[in-house]
């Protein structure tokens, strides 16, 4: 979400006056001298925002009951954190551990305004409504706002197939009402999964263990529902903290693994929670996180678990570990083992693995699932290790799709940098039809003078797979003959212990030479005709909030999407770090949602750039007709209603 | 808490900004009394007075939760 410019973030709109809120004397809540009409003399004494100072004060006249309370709510004080750092800390903890979580974790707190009026603090602030209130929180510029990176991710799908909850139009409070964000949290609340009025699926899903699915009966009482029902998620490996040379404190990921792990919850993990297999997520603790502060600040670390009691939000009806029993049961890869935690943190996780006396054996008789791989275009991947062994071949071309300045600080040696949005490739944002394939003649220069030629072995990738699945699909419809994507990305070939360099690679130009390929792409017009034939598919690879109408490209003239067209996010093909999942899976998937090879698949986005990237891997899933909407919808919402 | 609102203030409050307003052209309001809405319902106003975004935020900050 980009920030709001500085006289939008402040611009109140004529219909908030005419709201409860607005009858009010704008000083009674913020203080300030409405006399004065010059900018500082007006903005004396001006609390901007006054419920982060004092929520009673401030809201208390009319909502006295919810705010005495929210003042003391999660969201408000971010109890838990002192104290899971002081438990790591343990007794005689340095100072300089709370000195680094109020600089650092929190920066993510939240008052009545951020909210309800105002986008939160750690969002950059400004009005989402021209400074009107609303009882419901917006779930893009307020609650994922701030749970972005992971909830907000996950259930929009920006990354997995997102939540079947959010695809329904469900918004963040239909789960998590006001009684659960306006609760007061007990000074002493181990977690917030120990909030009594925390949300629970059986607040809504109720009975299950005597409904008519089986499966709920089996397990309800032993295992989380979401084992069964999430997509895999990211991890943090840890949170690096520190100051900017401006003195700005700031906390970074180091790196997110996608994955799914089943660990066993003990202790408080499993307090209330009624099942013990429960998904876990590793969290952004190691012992030198705070390093910046001072040295061995957490001698107590090994004491809490850094893979913890999650719950994902991507939720789907259908998900692949639970397809047949035994994709989870007897699937040691599935439960968290002392292989995954690493030496820092092996105590801390001792009682979260899953001994393999623990994990549930495999059943004998179970259903089968009858995908059919052997139509899967193998040589269309090729994973760090073939790149390793044909390095330098004559007609292996390794293409770098990252922009040009990741390219700068170290790619695979002998990589070209071919940015597909920043090399000519396609139109600009300010073209009659943007983003759009520029003629072949000029696309095929642009190859040729990169050093590819249509008959080389042209091996691209990038950081997420996003750019180099795009760029692939060009290739192929520029006539291209073997195009591969090196799943894993970049991050595959650190893992696999692949050199990087830091010199750039320059190819002698060469004419490229290929016969497109028409067929590969649709306009707009030939879309609109296939349109609710039979056996024709639209498959709309945006994030679900696009879908739903709740934001749009900025390009676009309107939100919405093609009539008919089926959502299936382009994180549910691709991995957070453009790893690919077993294409046995995803053809399952793809079954499930009745995305059948036996179909014309046209794949649409807002910019081309996502539905390329879905052609490419369901080319190479074996799927015989694919086509892209290459126009997309900033195009067709510029000329067509619907 | 007042209900006297900012914009429709007591006529000594409107008189007094209408006078700094005329000091002060550079935040003098298109049309009506200064006040807080005054300025705050015109964005081209908003844009004169506000310089570039102020949030304290590190570029090097990841994304939260």
């Amino acid at each position: 979400m980009a920030p709001l410019e500085p006289q939008a973030k402040v611009l109140v709109s004529r219909a908030f006056l005419s709201t409860t809120h607005g009858a009010l004397a704008c000083e009674s809540c913020h203080g300030g001298d409405p006399a004065r009409a010059d900018k500082v003399g007006a903005h004396a004494g001006l609390d901007a925002t006054p419920s982060v100072r004092d929520p009673v004060k401030a809201c208390g006249d009319c909502h006295g009951e919810t705010a005495a309370t929210a003042r003391n709510s999660l969201h408000a004080t971010l109890s838990t954190f002192p104290r899971v750092l002081g438990n790591r800390a343990g007794k005689g903890a340095s100072p300089h551990v709370d000195e680094a979580r109020r600089n650092h974790c929190s920066a993510c707190h939240t008052s009545c305004g951020g909210c309800h009026v105002s986008r939160p603090q750690f969002a950059g602030k400004g009005f989402v409504n021209g400074h009107a209130f609303a009882k419901r929180p917006d779930p893009i510029q307020q609650c994922t706002a701030c749970h972005g990176s992971r909830v907000g991710s996950e259930f929009f799908g920006e990354r997995g197939q997102g939540d079947v909850h959010a695809a329904k139009g469900m918004d963040c409070a239909a789960c998590h009402p006001a009684r659960e964000m306006h609760a007061a949290a007990p000074p002493d609340l181990p977690g917030r999964y120990q909030l009594p009025e925390r949300a629970r699926c059986t607040d809504c899903h109720r009975d299950l263990e005597v409904g008519s699915v089986r499966d709920h009966a089996i397990h309800a009482g032993k295992v989380q529902c979401q084992v069964c029902h999430s997509q895999t998620y990211v991890n943090c490996t840890g949170c690096h903290v520190g100051k900017d040379p401006e003195g700005t404190p700031y906390f970074q990921n180091r790196r997110e693994v996608e994955t799914l792990k089943i660990g066993l919850l003990s202790g408080d993990q499993a307090a209330g929670a009624g099942f013990r297999y429960g998904l876990v997520r590793h969290v952004p603790s190691y012992p030198e996180m705070f390093d910046f502060y001072g040295k061995d600040l957490f001698p107590r670390f090994g004491d809490v678990p850094t893979w913890k009691r999650a719950s994902p939000h991507n939720v789907q009806r259908r998900t692949w570990q639970a397809a047949t029993c035994n994709n989870c049961h007897g699937n040691r890869a599935l439960f968290l083992a002392s292989s995954d935690t690493g030496v820092g943190d092996r105590e801390a996780n001792r009682k979260v693995v899953v001994p393999d006396g623990k994990v549930p054996k495999p059943i004998a008789k179970t259903r089968r699932l009858d995908i059919d791989t052997s139509k899967v275009r193998s040589g269309m991947v090729v994973d760090a290790r073939w790149l390793g062994a044909n390095l330098g071949k004559a007609n292996v071309v390794v293409v770098d799709a990252r922009p040009r300045d990741a390219y700068a600080k170290g790619h695979v040696p002998g990589a070209v940098s071919l940015d597909p949005l920043a090399s000519g490739l396609r139109t600009g944002p300010d073209a009659t039809k943007p983003f759009v394939l520029e003629p072949h003649a000029k696309v095929a220069a642009i190859l040729g003078k990169a050093g590819i030629q249509a008959d080389d072995h042209v091996v691209v990738y990038d950081q997420a797979g996003a750019m180099a699945t795009a760029l692939a699909a060009l290739l192929e419809w520029a006539g291209a003959t073997h195009v591969s994507y090196l799943d894993g990305g970049i991050e595959g070939w650190h893992d696999a212990g692949g050199p990087v360099t830091v010199e750039p690679s320059i190819r002698e130009p060469r004419e490229f030479r290929g016969t497109p390929r028409p067929e590969f792409v649709v306009d707009g017009a030939t879309l609109e005709k296939l349109l609710g034939r039979p056996g024709v598919i639209v498959l709309d690879a945006r994030a679900i909030h696009r879908i739903l109408g709740a934001t749009r490209h900025e390009r676009a003239a309107r939100a919405g999407a093609i009539p008919g067209s089926i959502s299936l996010p382009i994180g549910s093909l691709l991995m957070d770090n453009g790893a690919l999942k077993p294409p046995v899976e995803l053809l399952w998937m793809l079954r499930t949602k009745g995305i059948t090879p036996d179909k014309t698949i046209v794949t649409t986005c807002d910019t081309g750039i996502a539905a390329s990237d879905a052609f490419f891997l369901l080319r190479w899933l074996g799927y015989p007709d694919v086509r892209v909407h290459d126009e997309a919808w900033v195009v067709w919402s510029r000329s067509r209603t619907p | 808490m007042s209900r006297s609102h900012g914009r429709i203030s007591p006529s000594g409050t409107i008189l007094a900004g209408l006078l700094v307003m005329a000091a002060n052209p550079s935040v003098a309001a298109a049309d009506g009394p200064s006040s807080c809405i005054t300025c705050h319902l015109d964005e081209s106003m908003l844009l004169r007075n506000l310089g570039a975004s102020t949030a304290k935020r590190s570029s090097l900050q990841s994304g939260a939760g």
